[in-house]
């Protein structure tokens, strides 16, 4: 069912950026003249998890349904060799703190650009068929609570936990270090599967071959998975996973570039990115309050 | 990296790349096993469903094999019959398990292992094989004294693409394998996540060492091809 | 009676044999024939006209609808069944080259022993004679150790023949084995596959389309011959018992053919050196051929083609023809428009002339006429002949 209203996304995403494509192929017909009216889209990098959330903020920003911004998204590490390699992106939307760093290091991002854009916020999901086998007690408990009591005598079989890679992806390192604040790391090492990426740590929760999957709430709120299968982690358990964003010494358009960045500092945008299940930043690299 | 380094590799990049030899070798194995009698079928059958079958057999040429791991992902899982059989059958489940590797494999590179055993059968004078019939000869004895030493060729350069691309499979690896050092993690995607973590240094040894090697096994057996072709003509 | 086939065939021009080369539509096969088991069969006809088909139907090479065959006491072939080549044992020596090429000439015979004629060594009444015997026979002794490609074409066709019989078959098909050979190569194998035939009980299927090669090996004649209009090809077979019988029946379709052809039987008397000559005795008469290498006294087959054949009404001493022989005519048969064949008795032997409608008139002939049948040339040449012993 899932499957299928995925599929059903798929398709319409697929229509959509047709029909995109159509339009700015007509439309840079229309505009012959580009000193009349200065072009404004631009060319966005973004880590995998945040697309979404990042083409639900443009459609609001732009107000049109159609857009003409180009929308690039990969693991932030492909993304950052591609910057590396001069890709021609304006803005670069990492999935964490790390990489935006480094360019800045590197001298390829506009200075005093970098901020944390959204907080990723880590879940728990337990397979309803897992925890059937467990007892009533168990079962009775909220996954987090549920996943403390398991011990290595009363754990089934064959169980799984899915996780994104540790060392290269932000939320698969959040989770290592809810593990390891738990101090259930040891028992749980040997029975983790890990993900090339977070987006690929739900494909194993939607095919039903994990036990259980530590992964981001927003990748859940967009696959409309039942509430009732997974939990919010709390921020304090496991280290943060800030989502930071640089503006590119490349960008073509630094001035439109800028703009939509403020953009993400109003309400509206704030409204947009809490719905799709990430914290607001309090404050950005700086340690300036956005608010 | 807190690994300790043992010639140019750490250790779970050794690891990394014995599973992907043995990876490759247990698929090839089974693909000849299996794509031997499909080929031969494929080829010998007059039926017109043979068609659809070769078109399916082709199929993994043209889908990304993202897909295929995706789609193996959901067959793996224990309420589907395939995981559920296996599950009852070893105890083990299927998907992030080396077995689901070889699975997945198997269908990868299925067609680089049918396709050259299909050319070499069809290579065969027929001659050969009806003379021998009307000798009394079974079609047992036929297909083994005879299409199997006539065909050495196909099966060299099968075996030698079955290997060389389950060694490189990454896509499906991706997919099903879940990363478990020893079990899941083949080299292509140790290099992978090495890129990944920016770890470049152990990516381009990892990717050297694996360049080297496979560059001396097709060398090798190209050149054993040279020799067998010359000698037969 | 060893091996009964009844058999009508259609096939498209799409899946044609391409051995046939025919350009038409479609191409019906029918036909029922009983071949003896003692003796060598000719199978004959023009090229494109079904003779390998009947061959790999006998084989079972092919499955054809409406097919009967039967061995012996074995069905090989009807309605229901059908039994593989390989439980057949029926031998087939194809035209091309079908010698194992990754095995040595030894390797490939002892493959077919081993594997070919275990499998049911009982069928045989005789033994066939061995190995070694064989390789003799067929001069391939030396050529044991060779690899497959480093033999000419008459040493393969040797081998696969030797092969073959190492098998152990019930019958042996042979498939023109003497297309490709030089003459020399025929002679020898002609005269092998004869001394088998005459002294072990193995059926054979000689198919050629030289009438020279059958009349020399074959001791009955299966006739293949073919009807077509534009679009459709419709080959019939005839069978009969004896080379003879096709040739001193005018009514059958051999007689129709050009190459229609008399068989003469005859004694080599004498060799005549000073005119490079041999003098034959052909009963009451004589024949003068170009002289031969075989020895006085050795009895051979002759082959005399109706068309070379003319009669005169009284014999000529200012004709050039050496061969003038007394005769009388037994039957007469128009065959078109302008033509007639005339069958003539010559002792107890009977001669075949083709003349025109023209000339028959001219001359007023009838059947019970005493005339002079003239003999322009006889049809082989003299190291073609293999020696027969006749009763």
């Amino acid at each position: 069912m899932r499957t299928l209203a995925n599929l059903k996304t798929h398709v319409l995403i697929l229509a959509i950026a047709y029909l995109a494509i159509s339009f700015s192929v007509l439309a840079q017909d229309a505009e012959t003249n580009p000193t009349l009216k200065p072009a404004t889209e631009l060319t966005i990098a973004v880590a995998s998890n945040f697309r979404h959330t990042l083409i639900a903020l443009l459609k609001d920003y732009r107000q049109s349904p159609v857009l003409k911004d180009k929308v690039i998204s990969a693991s932030s590490g492909q993304l950052f060799s591609q910057i590396q390699n001069g890709a021609p992106f304006d803005i670069f939307f990492s999935a964490d703190r790390q990489r935006p760093d480094r360019l800045e290091q590197l001298g390829l991002t506009d200075p005093h650009s970098r901020r944390t854009y959204a907080v990723g916020q880590l879940a728990l999901w337990i397979n309803p068929n897992f925890k059937h086998q467990l007892n009533k007690e168990q079962q009775a408990l909220s996954n987090l609570s549920l996943l403390k009591s398991l011990t290595a005598e009363n754990l089934p079989k064959s169980t799984v936990l899915a996780l994104a890679n540790v060392k290269a992806a932000p939320y698969g390192y959040a989770a290592k270090t809810l593990l390891e604040n738990l101090q259930i790391w040891q028992l749980w090492q040997p029975l983790v599967v890990q993900a090339g990426n977070v987006a690929q740590v739900y494909q194993y929760v939607e095919s039903g071959n994990v036990s259980l999957a530590l992964l981001s709430l927003a990748q859940l709120k967009l696959a409309q998975v039942p509430e009732s299968e997974y939990e919010t982690v709390p921020a304090e358990l496991y280290t943060a996973i800030d989502q930071q964003l640089v503006i590119l010494q490349a960008a073509k358009n630094q001035i439109a570039a800028q703009a939509f960045v403020d953009y993400l500092k109003t309400p509206k945008a704030h409204s947009i990115i809490s719905r799709s299940g990430y914290n607001l930043p309090y404050s950005d690299s700086s340690g300036k309050a956005l608010h | 990296m807190e690994d300790t380094t043992y010639f140019l590799l750490s250790l779970q990049n050794w690891q990394a790349l014995w599973l992907s030899i043995k990876l490759a070798s247990v698929s090839t194995f089974l693909l000849i096993l299996l794509g031997t009698p499909l080929a031969w079928w494929l080829h010998n059958s007059k039926h017109k469903s043979t068609t659809v079958i070769e078109a399916i057999i082709a199929l993994p040429l043209v889908l990304p094999p993202t897909v295929m791991g995706f789609y193996l992902l959901l067959a793996f899982a224990p309420d589907t019959w395939l995981g559920f059989s296996w599950l009852n059958l070893t105890g083990e489940p299927l998907a992030f398990s080396f077995s689901g590797l070889v699975l997945g494999s198997l269908i990868y590179s299925l067609p680089f292992v049918v396709q050259p055993l299909q050319t070499a059968f069809s290579g065969i004078d027929q001659h050969y094989l009806e003379s021998a019939s009307t000798l009394g000869i079974s079609p047992r004895a036929r297909f083994f004294s005879i299409v199997m030493p006539l065909s050495r060729y196909g099966f060299l350069t099968a075996a030698t693409l079955g290997f060389a691309h389950t060694l490189g499979e990454f896509g499906i690896v991706l997919m099903i394998g879940g990363s478990i050092p020893g079990e899941t993690l083949v080299s292509s995607i140790a290099i992978f996540q090495h890129v990944e973590t920016l770890e470049y240094t152990e990516a381009h040894t990892l990717s050297a060492i694996l360049i080297v090697g496979s560059f001396s096994m097709l060398l090798f057996i190209y050149g054993l091809n040279k020799k067998y072709r010359y000698r037969t003509l | 009676m060893s091996l009964y086939i009844k058999f009508n065939i259609e096939k498209s021009a799409a899946n044609s044999d391409k051995n046939s080369g025919n350009k038409h539509e479609s191409f019906f096969f029918s036909g029922e024939a009983s071949i003896p088991s003692q003796g060598i069969t000719g199978v004959y006809g023009a090229s494109g006209v079904g003779k390998t088909t009947l061959l790999r139907l006998i084989a079972g090479l092919d499955r054809h609808q409406n097919t009967i065959v039967n061995f012996n006491q074995e069905s090989w072939q009807n309605s229901q069944a059908f039994l593989p080549a390989h439980h057949r044992h029926a031998a087939l020596i194809f035209q091309h080259r079908s010698l194992l090429p990754h095995l040595s000439v030894n390797k490939n015979l002892d493959f077919s022993a081993a594997l070919g004629a275990k499998k049911s060594p009982e069928h045989l009444i005789q033994q066939l004679p061995d190995k070694t015997t064989l390789c003799q026979w067929f001069g391939i002794a030396e050529l044991l150790p060779l690899a497959i490609n480093k033999l000419s074409a008459g040493q393969s066709q040797r081998v696969s023949i030797v092969r073959a019989l190492l098998s152990k078959p019930k019958v042996l098909l042979l498939d023109e084995p003497l297309a490709n050979l030089d003459a020399e190569s025929k002679v020898t194998i002609l005269n092998y596959l004869h001394k088998i035939s005459l002294e072990y009980d193995l059926p054979m299927l000689y198919v050629s389309h030289s009438l020279d090669e059958i009349t020399q090996i074959a001791d009955h004649l299966l006739l293949i011959s073919r009807e077509s209009d534009s679009n459709v090809s419709k080959s019939i077979i005839e069978a009969f018992a004896s080379l003879d019988d096709a040739s001193c029946n005018l009514n059958s379709a051999f007689a129709a053919l050009p190459e229609a052809s008399a068989i003469l039987k005859c004694k080599i008397k004498q060799h005549d050196h000073k005119h490079g000559l041999s003098k034959l005795c052909l009963g009451e008469t004589s024949l003068y051929l170009q002289k031969m290498a075989l020895a006085e006294g050795t009895e051979i087959k002759l082959r005399v083609p109706a068309r070379d054949v003319s009669i005169n009404l009284e014999h000529t001493c200012t004709s050039s023809i050496l061969n003038i022989l007394p005769a009388t005519i037994v039957e007469i048969k128009q065959l078109s428009d302008a033509k007639v064949i005339i069958k003539l008795k010559i002792g107890q032997q009977f001669l075949l002339s083709t003349i025109t409608l023209k000339s028959l008139l001219a001359l007023k002939l009838n059947v019970g006429q005493a005339v002079y049948a003239q003999i322009k040339s006889i049809a082989l040449p003299a190291h073609n002949f293999i020696s027969h012993h006749f009763e």
